[in-house]
């Protein structure tokens, strides 16, 4: 048996989302876990991982005790002067940044795994001492759409990425896109698919397309997701007159998308959803017949893995990865960014499909998500990528070392 | 006559609407004070009254509450007054101290007219002006009658049993009002927004021609577009309408003079990238009064096609410059531009339809383009100045 690597999760939050937990979940159970946090508590802690608090970020108070307690642990007069200083000064950032310093000094851990680009600011000091490895996850918008946008954001990653001793993409797209940044002959940057338990999602049998049409989509309200272009396609559907309610979980409460319900006369056939519980979202996706994605970016959207999973035919826009997840007419059916026409017509189209087709193409789909997508395959890879990044930092160190192992 | 306005904060400098409003008022001997939240920067054109404070610390906010009801105590019949009419209204003893704190700064005031500047303020302060005995007048601005009401049905219908007279800056703005039960027996007035057309005036017709130079096919055309960005302003739908400019081959830039959140630059500077004309677009920021003026003394064409607009004084300031300008049929677009007469109206949410009216305004002969945007500008000179927007002012409250 392997020796269990001491891995700190950083997301900022205890909360995280659904797919890092999930990571989290599958590295506990070989290796010691340790989620940082700018939260105090957390309601349902993931079991054998540790939670250590960094101060809170709401409650000033917290902070000052978490701050307290961390200095006192020090046993220093002047760590704990160092932290009365800044109470004293009210310098909140320095003092979860201190509490940070500590909380790794007292861990040690052999690797280090940021979630986000935007965290990298909290751990320059580790990329400048270069003694512990960090790995950073390239997911989403912080990756291909804002450094491609923001000239600053641009140059201060291509400033840190030469300091980050591995990366770990959720597609190849992503990989590609953050090379646009930085890259080199010595980076390690591995794909790793997001991870579900696919053997709990039961697999909807005997599909029909229900009357009126049910498409759905799901995700949060933001621009990215396309919802804008979909409500267009919406309009355009309508005045085909074929029946359809299209539900938005998660989009509740937007003013743009109520705005454009309204605009285009769609009060009885949009609903506008508040962020729905997994298993509810799970049951609404057996109810339905078609999820629509119509993103303008993505990095490789565990809802479409969800609904493949599930059994739901899958219409998305061909962006970031999900052609490697997707092949048109395959596992669902691909459309081009931008074009509200282009979704009307593939849902008149899926419509008018032959049962056989839609089934084979619903098979298709959830064999690929059990054979890309599983949550072993997930953890295997993280952990193959940290050995991979600890095994060259220790290179590195000892340049007379064996790397031929890797 | 006193007249009380309540606005968010003072207004800026360049506030146009009510800087001009508030002397316009001044100079024909109304007593001007304002009711803000803040006071922004050095405003001293009239008094200015701040709201209650709210803040987090519930043991200060204990202390500004005591205070503001031991200041009430000399107002008292006032006060019984405005519990009377929130009682009847229904409001409960939690919420009526809570309204009558945040509306403690009003029910002191002696005024004849209570305006609030938008809708939206008069929410939770409805029955505020008859409990001091003063009229209550209500602007619709924009946002707050083709928006806000959208997440919040049914927020205007205390507002619409109180308000004795409504300003509007626009016919289109009006009409959704009406859809939403203003009563058609409350009296209207329509005053539409005005510029400064001395500031913003080409000195003669030899500019405009040689703005109309630029239209040539070889050289770039120059778009403009001015307002902050926000999803309402309909950046995206322009950048697809240049976009199928671009895929026809017909060079130009497009400048955006405005800021907003970063996530809003962030949508309209990845469409740009997503549609191939990243290096055609130009976002210049938040510029002054005089930068602006050479922002529309540069631009050939003035793009303004809004999701949702209430008037625009950008467009009014684009005419007045001689600019060609192209706009939506957003609210009150269409009142602000007349369709073929001083620019082009284009439905709305129609990229497509965009770009057909700009290759047909770039085709036109140059005598149709001068003959146009004189038109446009004397319009605005003639209909649109501050004069005739203060004197109707003047005439609404009397």
């Amino acid at each position: 048996m392997q020796k269990p690597l001491k891995i700190i999760i950083f997301d900022g939050s205890f909360k995280t989302t659904a797919f890092i937990n999930r990571l989290v979940t599958g590295l506990a159970q070989q290796h010691q876990v340790y989620v940082l946090g700018f939260n105090e508590s957390l309601a349902k802690p993931i079991e054998k991982v540790t939670y250590v608090s960094l101060g809170s970020n709401q409650n000033k108070f917290k902070l000052a005790i978490t701050s307290l307690k961390q200095a006192m642990r020090q046993g220093s007069i002047r760590g704990l002067l160092t932290i009365l200083k800044k109470l004293v000064r009210g310098d909140k950032k320095h003092l979860q940044q201190q509490n940070l310093t500590w909380t790794l000094k007292k861990i040690n851990p052999d690797i280090i795994h940021l979630q986000w680009p935007s965290t990298i600011p909290w751990f320059e000091h580790v990329l400048l001492e270069q003694k512990i490895p960090v790995v950073l996850s390239q997911r989403g918008y912080h990756n291909n759409v804002r450094p491609f946008v923001d000239t600053d954001n641009f140059d201060y990653l291509q400033q840190w990425y030469p300091k980050i001793a591995g990366f770990h993409s959720v597609s190849k797209a992503m990989a590609i896109n953050g090379d646009k940044i930085w890259n080199s002959l010595n980076k390690i940057d591995r794909v790793v698919y997001t991870g579900l338990v696919i053997d709990e999602i039961s697999f909807k049998k005997g599909f029909t397309i229900t009357s009126p049409l049910q498409l759905l989509s799901i995700g949060r309200p933001h621009w990215k997701k396309g919802y804008d272009y979909a409500l267009q396609a919406c309009k355009l559907l309508k005045e085909t007159n074929i029946a359809f309610q299209y539900t938005i979980i998660g989009g509740a409460g937007d003013e743009e998308l109520q705005f454009l319900i309204h605009e285009f006369g769609l009060q009885s056939c949009v609903k506008l959803e508040n962020r729905l519980p997994q298993e509810i979202v799970f049951k609404q996706m057996k109810q339905a017949s078609l999820l629509l994605m119509p993103s303008l970016e993505e990095g490789l959207p565990n809802v479409l893995v969800e609904a493949m999973a599930v059994g739901l035919p899958v219409l998305s826009t061909d962006c970031g990865g999900v052609s490697e997840l997707i092949t048109h007419a395959k596992e669902g059916w691909l459309i081009p960014i931008r074009n509200p026409n282009a979704i009307v017509d593939s849902i008149i189209d899926f419509t008018k499909l032959p049962q056989e087709q839609i089934e084979a193409v619903r098979l298709a789909a959830r064999k690929k998500a059990e054979q890309q997508h599983s949550e072993e395959m997930m953890v295997a890879g993280m952990e193959k990528l940290y050995k991979k990044v600890m095994r060259v930092q220790k290179s590195i160190r000892s340049p007379k070392a064996n790397i031929s192992l890797f | 006559m006193k007249i009380g306005l309540v606005i968010p904060n003072s207004p800026g400098y360049s506030e146009t609407f009510f800087i001009s409003k508030i002397k316009g008022l001044q100079e024909r001997g109304f007593d001007v004070r304002l009711y803000c939240q803040y006071k922004k920067g050095d405003f001293n054109l009239c008094p200015i009254v701040c709201s209650p404070k709210v803040i987090s610390n519930p043991f200060l906010q204990g202390w500004y509450f005591l205070k503001a009801f031991l200041l009430l105590l000399p107002y008292l019949p006032t006060i019984v007054r405005y519990s009377n009419l929130e009682r009847k209204a229904g409001t409960g003893l939690i919420q009526l101290l809570k309204k009558t704190y945040l509306n403690a700064h009003l029910l002191k005031a002696k005024l004849d007219w209570v305006h609030y500047g938008f809708a939206t303020q008069a929410i939770g302060s409805e029955n505020v002006a008859k409990a001091i005995g003063a009229k209550m007048a209500v602007s619709f601005r924009g946002f707050d009658i083709a928006i806000y009401p959208l997440k919040h049905p049914g927020c205007y219908n205390l507002l619409w049993e109180q308000v004795d007279k409504v300003h509007t800056i626009s016919d289109g703005l009006l009409d959704k009002a009406y859809k939403m039960r203003l009563p058609q027996s409350v009296p209207v007035e329509k005053i539409m927004p005005a510029i400064d057309v001395n500031f913003f005036s080409c000195p003669s017709k030899s500019m405009a021609l040689e703005h109309n130079q630029a239209l040539k096919p070889t050289e770039p055309v120059r778009f403009l577009t001015v307002g902050r960005l926000h999803w309402k302003k309909g950046y995206v739908l322009m950048l697809e309408a240049l976009a199928i400019l671009k895929k026809k081959g017909i060079p130009f830039t497009y400048t955006i003079v405005g800021s907003g959140s970063k996530k809003e630059r962030e949508r309209i500077a990845f469409a740009a990238l997503q549609l191939g004309i990243k290096e055609d677009v130009i976002f210049a920021g938040t510029l002054n009064r005089e930068q602006v003026k050479k922002e529309y003394a540069k631009a050939t064409i003035y793009l303004q096609y809004s999701i949702s607009e209430g008037f625009c004084n950008a467009i009014l300031e684009a005419q007045s410059m001689k600019n060609l300008c192209i706009v939506s049929n957003a609210e009150g677009l269409a009142e602000n531009v007349l369709h073929g007469e001083t620019g082009w109206v284009v439905p709305k949410l129609h990229p497509k339809l965009l770009a057909e009216q700009i290759e047909q305004v770039i085709k036109l002969s140059e005598e149709e383009k001068i003959q146009l945007t004189e038109y446009a500008a004397d319009r605005v000179k003639n209909e649109l100045s501050i004069e005739k927007q203060q004197a109707e002012f003047a005439a609404f409250y009397s």
